[in-house]
């Protein structure tokens, strides 16, 4: 899991940064590029940028690596079938409202599952607490009917609850593609709300790691600069944040060369 | 308490059934309320494991239903 777009069996050079030296400094840097690759880049500002594509090539830029078929992506660290993954490299089977048709999918992120446990937890105590109810005098003064009642209203708020807690989880992703950062914040059942913000205008990645638990399962906030209307996004208590800002680092980049090479995608 | 307070015991019964069928009312249009979220949710992004969420949606909104029913004829 060293590498989050190297699969499993290539060389690590073939498409990872070096990041030894800054990204900025292997654009700014053309002298660098080796002389071996000679394509043009078309639509190119050739005088400013003369060959992106041999500084992309050249492995000193972390530019991402798309999986061209389906056993390639599935070798991918990060990927997986599971629909309640948390963390899932690029996802199939995946769509949303406000995609492109171009766009592609990078990553789909939930909070980590140990996040849930607090919930889980007292749904389980409040599954259990009936068994008590027996003990009460008052309770059992009831009529039987008046106590199937009380039970069964007991549990259906009890799995009200539960069934709330999972849907604030399920529905609350972070999505990143090629293009955008979305944030879905599913507060309550009754109140959402979804705010996206271009690769572009991404100005700083702040990862927060803080606390025992955070530490022992890898789980952190990440704070998303942006120069848009909304000025900061927040991925919160996502797994693998750091690697979550190097997918955005590396997006960056991308976005970086296509803005030198006058390409709009 | 039924023995010593028959009259008190049986209006008590009666309000507590009253809340209990007005707050299942109100739970009824909050069921209604999810499970049209979660097919909104659903469309706006689809993420897989859809049908299950979207079965106990409707699953929690005929519990809700029957115990209403079943509140108003005990």
């Amino acid at each position: 899991m060293a590498d989050l777009f190297v699969a499993k069996d290539q060389p690590k050079s073939d498409v990872t940064a070096d990041y030894g030296q800054t990204q900025a400094e292997s654009v700014q840097n053309p002298s660098q590029i080796p002389s071996s690759n000679t394509n043009p880049v078309p639509n190119a500002n050739q005088n400013t940028a003369p060959n992106l594509d041999a500084i992309r090539n050249s492995g000193r830029m972390g530019a991402l690596k798309y999986p061209k078929s389906e056993e390639e992506r599935e070798r991918i660290p990060g990927f997986t079938k599971n629909p309640l993954a948390s963390f899932n490299i690029f996802p199939e089977g995946f769509d949303f409202i406000n995609k492109d048709p171009e766009e592609k999918i990078i990553l789909l992120l939930r909070k980590h599952p140990i996040t849930n446990l607090t919930w889980i937890l007292a749904t389980m105590v409040l599954f259990i607490l009936p068994a008590f109810f027996s003990v009460m005098p008052t309770f059992e003064s009831l009529p039987k009917n008046m106590q199937i009642l009380l039970l069964m209203v007991w549990y259906l708020i009890t799995f009200s609850f539960a069934f709330e807690k999972f849907l604030t989880w399920f529905f609350n992703v972070n999505i990143i593609t090629d293009e955008r950062v979305f944030d879905v914040n599913f507060v309550s059942l009754i109140y959402r709300e979804m705010t996206d913000a271009e690769i572009a205008q991404i100005q700083d990645v702040t990862v927060q790691l803080g606390g025992g638990i955070r530490t022992l399962f890898n789980y952190g906030d990440l704070y998303i600069q942006t120069a848009g209307e909304v000025p900061r996004i927040i991925f919160e208590e996502v797994p693998f944040p750091d690697r979550v800002a190097k997918v955005l680092r590396e997006l960056r980049v991308e976005e970086e060369i296509e803005n030198l090479e006058g390409r709009v995608r | 308490m039924q023995e010593l307070y028959p009259g008190f015991f049986s209006s008590s019964l009666l309000f507590l059934r009253g809340a209990i069928i007005v707050g299942l009312l109100l739970y009824a249009i909050f069921s209604l309320v999810i499970l049209k979220q979660v097919f909104l949710m659903s469309e706006t992004i689809d993420v897989g494991f859809v049908r299950p969420i979207k079965f106990l949606a409707t699953l929690h909104l005929i519990a809700t239903l029957f115990i209403l029913v079943f509140a108003l004829f005990i």
